[in-house]
């Protein structure tokens, strides 16, 4: 045997534990991913349509961890044709794709809730997971990092090195996902994440993410001294509306609640700051109702110091079928 | 572009077969082309400077050659192209530092290209050595600013000396398998130093020095001799990456780490530790100034110059300044003990195995006390932080603080604490095996393939594991 050949025998032989590991990294991502995952996963293949009971659905509930957990689509609409696909972590970005995706798939649907957490117009703190549960095709991708040259937030997502690590991901490197896969044994997660999957989806896409009967810690924006809008998720928040307005769907631009200790610490300018961005959203467009007062929820609604819990989402999901159906 | 991207993984194979499929002369081609790419991958701006140093090299050298009669004329162009290269990096290193000291007299800054240090020296002595004659200028373009600008140790050295590199670009290099292996089993073992060793010990040492005035003196302690292994790790990390590198595509650089902490003295240590650039200060600014051949207190003196312009080399700060000058001074006192140590040693001889192994054990462990000592200036945000340290640990430290202490809360859990102990293990076994004159690589050739194969799997499994913890930059980019 050569040099040559006995060099590329043994690089293949190194290699080949790394290829079987990019390979069961990507077929079988249940195993060893967080929690966050099947929820992800589980609103991919609802807006995509690859999920066996496919259908069009009339009303759609967009946005972020808090439009997902406050809104129960099987109680503000007993017909079922409600689908709460919002996603924990995701940005406007993330669910503007989710729209087109949807769009594609599906039917428009007659109306569409879009609720977002005021800290999502300024910050994009998961784009980086966004990356590593693979959500976004390549194109997107590079289409996100097109639109942000030069805006507030650029740097979050088309951070150094950013392309080496989109490579990384899309390949299943083992340097990205091994540590997942070691945190995840001995058992794996395969039983939690299916679990997980099989709520969300018998829930019509709700799910909860505080578990505590009672919370009044701050959220995010309390420790926010102004409201910055301008930047990259203000652009694709723009976007998707565009797009719903585009589509003819009626849009309601709701608030999800805070706990007392947020509501009451929320800096004037912030909440100034805030109103004014969603008033030029309902001067743009004059056809959407926008409600741009934040409630306020006493802290038994809430799991955690972000999200409701379940007696929270009740009584979120009650006021509007109240309001809207 | 840094050794442990993607990006390099990518870069080196593509580099390195194209290299060695292409003749001399395209071959060097591609080699320059491919060091200015990843060199101006991380800013388009360095390639520039990057440039102008290497052709001042160029002319200079050329001019050099061609005036061997005339000495004012040779004089005047070597002392005008090495300041033009010092004043490069004065202006792009140490500007901000000096303007600092003036009150920020000038409102400008400057860009800092990584490696700037290392390739400034290496050009400086390759035209020092074409004016002493010790070797003949590089015609041939190419391979000239190929010397300068040879991608595996542009960023971080080792620095090459222009007698043991160029020709080495004259010669067509074939594919060869037992370079292959033998670079690609070095850059492995490199990776396994920063990733599984030095970026865990980086959560240690950044803990405690990031809340030293919470940490009890024997956290610093533990902090401040993590920080010594994760430098050694990470520096000689990047040495074995750059120099397997190398070798892959048949080239030899200089070694730069040769298990420091088993020197017996500061000198030793010193001897052992960033060698080619220890190396360099000796040929160009120690023996030049007289070295040893002019009385013992200049000898003294000129240690502690070369000792402190080091400090000065390694970053435009007086915690590095003073940081030299502390080594060299350490050096000096051992040197002036010396002769009362041996006096001793000759009045109580030592007797058996076990009291020299004894002797020995401590003169390691007083040679890593004082490098431990005069390294918290270096890894210090201030010298006064490096002062509160030292002051805690030495009036503070209580016996008592041992038992109080848990490793546990130094941030990390019991697996990465696990995983590092073990690979401090390796990592000793390897210098061990060293420093006995057996090379590692050979050693591992020589285990039957199950257990070769297994440890290969092992390593790139523990490297895999390792991508997302602790530091992952290399600590001497920043020089």
């Amino acid at each position: 045997m050569s040099d040559k050949i006995r060099l590329v025998r043994n690089l293949i032989l190194l290699g080949l534990p790394l290829l079987a590991m990019m390979l069961y990294f990507a077929l079988k991502p249940m195993d060893y991913m967080s929690l966050e995952y099947p929820m992800w996963i589980e609103e991919k293949e609802f807006v995509t349509g690859r999920v066996d009971d496919r259908r069009d659905y009339d009303t759609l509930i967009i946005g972020d961890s808090r439009a997902k957990s406050s809104v129960l689509p099987a109680v503000l609409d007993e017909s079922g044709n409600t689908y709460n696909m919002a996603i924990g972590g995701a940005t406007p970005i993330e669910m503007y794709y989710a729209l087109d995706r949807y769009l594609k798939a599906h039917e428009a649907p007659r109306s569409v809730f879009v609720i977002f957490a005021p800290y999502h117009f300024y910050d994009i703190d998961n784009y980086n997971q966004t990356l590593y549960f693979n959500y976004l095709d390549t194109g997107q991708i590079l289409e996100v990092a097109r639109e942000a040259r030069g805006l507030y937030g650029e740097d979050k997502v088309a951070y150094k090195g950013w392309i080496t690590d989109v490579i990384s991901y899309k390949l299943r490197s083992p340097a990205k996902y091994l540590a997942a896969v070691y945190e995840a044994l001995p058992a794996g997660k395969r039983a939690e994440n299916t679990e997980r999957y099989m709520q969300v989806r018998r829930d019509l896409g709700f799910t909860l993410f505080g578990t505590e009967e009672s919370n009044n810690e701050p959220s995010y924006e309390v420790h926010e001294a102004e409201f910055k809008s301008s930047g990259v998720s203000s652009k694709y928040y723009e976007r998707l509306l565009e797009r719903l307005q585009a589509e003819g769907i009626a849009v309601t631009i709701e608030q999800a609640p805070l706990n007392p200790a947020s509501y009451d610490n929320l800096r004037p300018e912030f909440l100034e700051g805030y109103t004014e961005y969603m008033d030029k959203i309902e001067k743009e467009h004059p056809e959407f109702t926008v409600v741009k007062e934040v409630p306020r929820y006493e802290a038994e609604c809430f799991g955690d110091n972000n999200h409701l819990n379940r007696t929270g989402a009740l009584k979120y999901t009650a006021m509007l079928k109240k309001r809207y159906f | 572009m840094v050794f442990n991207s993607v990006a390099y993984a990518i870069f080196f194979p593509i580099v390195a077969i194209i290299y060695l499929c292409l003749g001399t002369g395209a071959g060097n081609i591609w080699l320059l082309v491919s060091s200015y790419f990843f060199y101006m991958s991380a800013d388009i701006r360095y390639g520039a400077i990057l440039f102008g140093a290497s052709l001042v090299t160029y002319i200079s050298t050329n001019i050099l050659e061609k005036t061997a009669n005339n000495a004012l004329l040779r004089k005047i162009t070597a002392v005008m192209a090495v300041s033009i290269e010092l004043l490069l990096l004065f202006f792009f290193k140490y500007f901000g530092f000096f303007n600092e000291m003036t009150g920020n007299y000038f409102e400008v800054s400057f860009l800092l290209p990584v490696g700037i240090s290392f390739y400034v020296f290496q050009a400086v002595g390759y035209i020092i050595d074409v004016y002493r004659g010790d070797i003949r200028a590089e015609k041939n373009f190419v391979q000239a600013m190929l010397f300068t600008a040879f991608f595996p140790g542009i960023l971080s050295g080792p620095i090459s000396r222009a007698g043991e590199l160029i020709p080495q670009f004259k010669v067509k290099h074939k594919f060869d398998y037992a370079n292959v292996r033998e670079g690609l089993v070095r850059m492995g073992w490199g990776l396994f130093m920063k990733l599984v060793i030095a970026s865990r010990l980086s959560i240690v040492a950044n803990l405690v020095y990031d809340n030293h005035t919470e940490a009890n003196p024997v956290q610093l302690i533990l902090g401040t001799f993590a920080y010594a292994l994760q430098i050694y790790c990470d520096f000689a990390s990047y040495s074995e990456l750059a120099i397997g590198s190398a070798q892959c595509m048949g080239f030899k650089l200089r070694e730069n780490f040769f298990q420091p902490f088993f020197a017996t003295s500061s000198a030793e240590l010193w001897r052992r530790w960033h060698m080619s650039l220890m190396s360099w200060f000796k040929d160009y600014l120690y023996i030049p100034l007289g070295g040893s051949r002019k009385g013992r207190l200049r000898k003294y003196v000129n240690i502690l110059i070369v000792f402190t312009l080091s400090g000065l080399w390694h970053g435009a700060a007086w915690t590095y300044v003073l940081w030299g000058f502390l080594s060299g001074l350490f050096q000096v006192t051992g040197e002036i003990l010396k002769k009362y140590r041996e006096r001793i040693m000759e009045l109580w001889p030592l007797k058996g195995r076990l009291a020299g192994l004894v002797h020995h054990g401590i003169k390691v462990f007083l040679t890593v006390f004082f490098f431990n000592v005069s390294l918290v200036f270096f890894r210090a945000k201030s010298i006064s932080q490096a002062a509160e340290i030292l002051k805690a640990v030495f009036t503070g430290f209580r016996f008592s603080d041992i038992a109080k202490t848990n490793v546990f809360e130094l941030g990390l859990g019991y697996i990465n604490l696990g995983i590092l102990a073990f690979s401090l293990l390796i990592l000793f076994a390897v210098d061990l095996a060293r420093e006995r004159g057996r090379e590692p690589q050979k050693l591992l050739t020589g285990l039957s393939p199950a257990l070769r194969w297994a440890a290969y799997y092992g390593m790139i499994l523990m490297i895999l594991l390792s991508t997302n913890i602790g530091a992952q930059r290399f600590i001497y980019f920043q020089f």
